[in-house]
């Protein structure tokens, strides 16, 4: 039972950083309807920024931390304005596979850069090492605050979404923009503003992650695993993508430890196809209206 | 003049001279380029053109899928696996070569239509994840099922023999391809001339409307997806031949998003923007190379500058030249003729 | 179709660039390379620069480098200068064909020297061979390179189910482990080490307690330590590659399991304990060279590590910098000792007559036959002291 548990509590913790960044994606798609593949390679840009302030210029964990998403919060404003925008009324398709070429550009060009490369480096937390521990279960201390982190955040993003006008703002602009732009809401920078908070997320996913999964330029694979986890709780829910992150992470956990070689990697997978035969739109989805 | 031979095309099915029409002269020296190669040059750049004939028949599945039918699919790669593996299964068992290729297609013809089922109901980015989910549960079962595929230690493909007499030079393998790419682009264009094909093109752009006006729609897009997967296969079994090894971390999504970057630089929608994107998948990394080489001397292999090509090229397109290559390809051959004109007067 | 004049111009730069490319690679085309010309020798290398295992592939490309510019800046082998030609691989075999094909059959070299990873030099092994290139002590610690003998193949590196089945046997008599697992890579090579260490298992009447594997790139070990540990190992054997042996070892530390750690050769480098910390203090390891701290003030080695800190911001090169940069030295006495006439006959038979060739930095000396093409079959065994790699033994 004890090993049942800890294999729960070591799944959300891994659930919790799929869910930061499932959020980035679900945040996007519910404003812009776009479907941002390059996410990962954000929470990996995020990772990398960190690095060069924390380590390379010695600044404290926290400030690093703090500048590197903010400095992705501004390059996610300006994919969005120098790329993006320009891609307003096309197909959802075409638009996808433009985040797809530019995740290829950015993981490309961390490579290219003469102080990053190709290398693996370590990012210590100022917990590093520290573990709780309560009846036999462990949790690792990065991992307590990354679960408190997530919740807040989630928290505090779900309250704007619901509560404040800016937030109803985006909720109309991903209704119809167009309408939207008739009643005076400023389309434009709501769409930045979407895709600052965004790369954000990712970019403190990022963050959080590379205490314990070191940073390197295939960081971004985790984007891969974060896309179930954001289908899963329906592509337009905020809570949904936290449940879908949880979701995956321990069943993920559970299947490496009682499941054969192989199923742990494939279970977020597995899980998808089956609920999506289900629910066809994810658990928390809803189902399009259809223009005719 | 064009109205007569187009009507007497279309009772007779299209020949490649039709579909060529003003092309034919330009298409005509690329045949004979293509025919004359192995005697210029064998080895590298062969390989890289029997790569060009085998994407391009994938491709072309890839965009009767996504360019006609317009359904999303993330995980071509599984069909390509599927292929590939089953022809060298089938090769291994004593079945023979073509036995080997009719059950790359027909196995992975079925993996289509099996994944057409769900897929019915889905659309768009949950179409897009779904298959992407599909590809990767593929490429974990192909590591796992070691009595197939060998595992991740990969197998060994034997050599082609055909009747008893070995086919596995390189240059029998080129013009196997590219036989075989000719055949599927005929297929492809005719596929369009039909019932079924405008079908497709009605559902890509809108499924409700072609679903009132009484086509069928889960019968189209079974047809879609089966077809597309029956294309990847047949590449498969021909790449089993061309590689020479198979092993479970070849066809992984990375494969699955070259195809498709390579359908929309070459051109959504058209058949020769696959062959045109087909092309650049393969040759232009290695091109790229040389022209960095030209302004740095020495070693020129730096990490990192596929993707960078790829991706950059792809925002490239997207953003300036949705048509994609095609449609620059069909501009330059206006303004070509044009000159020609004017030249003429 | 141009809808911006942004677009129109873009278009017309990138067709311009599209049509110069084009032109440069028929330009490499018309060139002709062989192996070997009046004044250069050809070699080819298809090392990971860009993917899982690029923190081994570039520094031995460094390695390679800088004996290379040695050579040639003393003039050359008999007058003949070295140039070598690298491709990246990625760690991905497709690649690694196409690249191998390229370089055996296109620019014809003379020798692959220091092909990197055992999934890669396991494809392209026959494409090399039956070229007539040469595979020269390849970065794959792999038994096919050697087992049989082939001709046109020589290596420094015994096999890693060699190794594994060495360090078994050492765990199994002299550390008197009873209760073996295995924590390996998904693929290829972490499949060839868990082979080893079952079939050193075997010998000594012993059988793994548990296993659990990991896919490359994965970020997460807690299920398969949970595992390990609830099989009550008292050793765990890894068949796993940096990035993810480090991480596993802070997983280890995460849950407190003091149990005894047992590396292969890919993950007995400084770069692990850089990532691991204090997590990876009393890790033991198998490695044919030795730690750097306990050979860098041999009067061999101190010149090189000294070349290498000037470049590199005064830091010690990386193991497999070494790797690099001893086959590469290995290549070059083999040329030298040939004499002015090189050809691959008279390389190959130059090399056979090897014999306890003085390999420095602590691997075990060379020694070549008709009937054997690996250099040595010994092993040194390592532990981490003090946040160093330690020597403890040499295993045979």
């Amino acid at each position: 039972m004890i090993a049942f548990l800890q294999q729960v509590i070591s799944g959300s913790a891994v659930g919790i950083v799929y869910a930061l960044v499932a959020l980035g994606f679900v945040m996007v798609h519910k404003s812009t309807q776009v479907f941002n593949f390059a996410q990962g390679e954000l929470m990996m840009l995020g990772a990398f920024f960190a690095f060069t302030f924390i380590i390379l210029f010695g600044l404290p964990f926290w400030l690093g931390g703090v500048l590197a998403i903010v400095s992705v919060a501004l390059f996610g404003v300006i994919l969005d304005r120098v790329l993006l925008r320009r891609m307003v009324g096309t197909k959802p398709f075409t638009i996808f596979m433009l985040t797809v070429g530019i995740g290829f550009c950015i993981r490309s060009i961390v490579m290219l850069v003469p102080m990053w490369g190709t290398d693996t480096y370590s990012l210590p937390s100022p917990l590093q090492g520290r573990v709780f521990s309560f009846g036999g279960l462990i949790i690792s201390a990065d991992h307590a605050v990354i679960l408190l982190t997530a919740t807040v955040i989630t928290t505090g993003l779900f309250v704007f979404f619901q509560f404040t006008r800016l937030g109803l703002a985006m909720r109309a602009i991903a209704q119809n923009p167009l309408a939207a732009s008739y009643l005076g809401v400023r389309v434009d920078s709501l769409f930045s503003i979407v895709w600052a908070l965004s790369a954000a997320a990712a970019a403190l996913a990022g963050v959080m992650l590379a205490p314990i999964s070191f940073v390197h330029a295939d960081m971004g694979q985790i984007g891969l695993k974060a896309i179930p986890a954001a289908v899963l709780g329906g592509f337009d829910s905020l809570p949904g993508a936290i449940v879908g992150g949880l979701i995956i992470g321990i069943v993920e956990s559970l299947a490496g430890f009682y499941c054969p070689e192989g199923v742990k990697d494939v279970a977020a997978y597995i899980v998808l196809l089956v609920v999506l035969a289900v629910k066809p739109r994810g658990l928390f989805g809803h189902p399009d209206a259809k223009k005719v | 003049m064009q109205r007569r031979s187009e009507s007497a095309a279309a009772q007779r099915g299209l020949t490649l001279g039709d579909l060529l029409g003003k092309q034919r002269p330009v298409a005509l020296v690329l045949l004979i380029v293509l025919a004359v190669i192995p005697y210029l040059h064998s080895g590298y750049w062969l390989s890289q053109l029997t790569f060009v004939a085998i994407y391009a028949i994938a491709g072309f599945g890839l965009q009767i899928l996504l360019g006609f039918a317009g359904q999303v699919s993330l995980g071509q790669a599984a069909f390509l696996a599927t292929g590939a593996y089953v022809c060298a299964y089938v090769e291994r068992i004593g079945l023979g070569v073509p036995m080997g290729f009719v059950a790359a297609i027909v196995v992975s013809a079925g993996g289509g239509l099996l994944v057409a089922l769900p897929a019915l109901r889905m659309s768009g980015l949950y179409l897009a994840v779904a298959t992407m989910s599909f590809g990767f549960i593929v490429e974990e079962i192909m590591a796992r099922w070691t009595a197939l595929t060998g595992g991740n230690a990969g197998i060994v493909v034997p050599a082609i023999k055909l009747a008893g007499v070995p086919l596995d030079q390189p240059w029998q393998i080129y013009y196997l391809s590219w036989a075989f790419c000719l055949l599927v682009l005929l297929l492809s264009a005719n596929l369009l001339r039909t019932p079924i094909g405008r079908a497709m093109l009605a559902i890509r752009d809108s499924e409700i409307a072609a679903g009132s006006s009484g086509i069928r729609v889960s019968r189209v897009k079974g047809i879609a997806f089966g077809l597309s997967a029956a294309f990847a296969g047949l590449a498969g079994a021909l790449y089993s031949h061309a590689l020479g090894f198979l092993s479970p971390d070849q066809f992984t999504i990375a494969m699955s998003l070259d195809l498709l970057v390579m359908i929309l630089i070459g051109g959504l929608g058209t058949l020769r923007g696959v062959l045109l994107g087909s092309v650049f998948l393969v040759m232009s990394p290695e091109m790229f190379q040389q022209l960095i080489g030209l302004f740095t001397a020495g070693n020129t292999e730096v990490a990192g500058l596929r993707p960078f090509l790829f991706g950059f090229s792809l925002i490239f397109i997207l953003l300036f030249q949705p048509n994609g290559v095609d449609a620059m390809v069909t501009r330059i051959g206006q303004w070509l003729a044009g000159l020609a004109e004017a030249w003429r007067r | 179709m141009f809808r911006t004049p942004a677009a129109r111009y873009a278009t017309r730069l990138a067709l311009i660039v599209g049509l110069a490319s084009a032109g440069a690679a028929s330009a490499a085309l018309a060139a002709e390379n062989q192996g070997i010309t009046k004044d250069e020798i050809l070699l080819g290398a298809v090392l990971d620069l860009s993917g899982p295992v690029a923190s081994i592939g570039v520094p031995v490309r460094e390695g390679q480098d800088m004996a290379i510019q040695a050579v040639n800046d003393s003039g050359g082998i008999h007058g003949r200068k070295i140039r070598i030609i690298y491709a990246d691989s990625g760690y991905d075999p497709k690649k690694a064909i196409i690249a191998t094909q390229k370089l055996a059959t296109d620019d014809r070299v003379f020798a692959f020297v220091g092909q990197l990873g055992a999934a890669i030099v396991h494809v392209t092994m026959p494409i090399i061979t039956n070229s007539g290139s040469l595979l020269l002590f390849p970065n794959a610690p792999i038994e096919e390179v050697y087992e049989p003998t082939k001709p046109l193949a020589f290596t420094m590196q015994p096999a890693y189910n060699v190794q594994a089945r060495l360090a078994a046997a050492y765990a199994y008599n002299t550390l008197g482990k009873r209760k073996f697992c295995a924590f390996y890579q998904d693929d290829d090579s972490g499949e060839q080490v868990l082979r080893g260490i079952n079939e050193g298992l075997d010998k000594v009447g012993a059988k793994l307690v548990e296993k659990a594997s990991y896919k490359r790139g994965a970020t997460d070990f807690s299920s398969q330590f949970a595992r390990l540990k609830q099989a009550d190992c008292d050793i765990v054997m890894f068949g796993a590659v940096v990035r993810e042996a480090a991480a596993a070892m802070l997983e280890r530390q995460k849950i407190g399991w003091n149990v005894d750690v047992l590396v292969s050769q890919p993950s007995a480098t400084d770069t692990v304990i850089r990532l691991a910390g204090s997590a990876a203090e009393g890790m033991l390891g198998v490695n044919q060279m030795l730690p750097l701290d306990m050979i860098k003030d041999q009067p061999n080695v101190a010149p090189v590590f000294k070349a290498y800190a000037d470049s590199h911001g005064g830091k010690l090169p990386d193991p497999a910098f070494l790797y690099g940069y001893n086959f590469m030295k290995l290549f070059i006495e083999a040329a030298r000792r040939t004499g002015p006439d090189l050809t691959t006959q008279n390389f190959v038979k130059t090399l056979e007559q090897f014999s306890d060739f003085d390999m420095n930095f602590g691997m075990a000396p060379a020694t070549f036959s008709a009937t054997q093409h690996v250099g040595s079959l010994s092993t040194n065994l390592l532990k981490v002291v003090n946040g160093q790699w330690t020597r403890i033994g040499v295993l045979k």
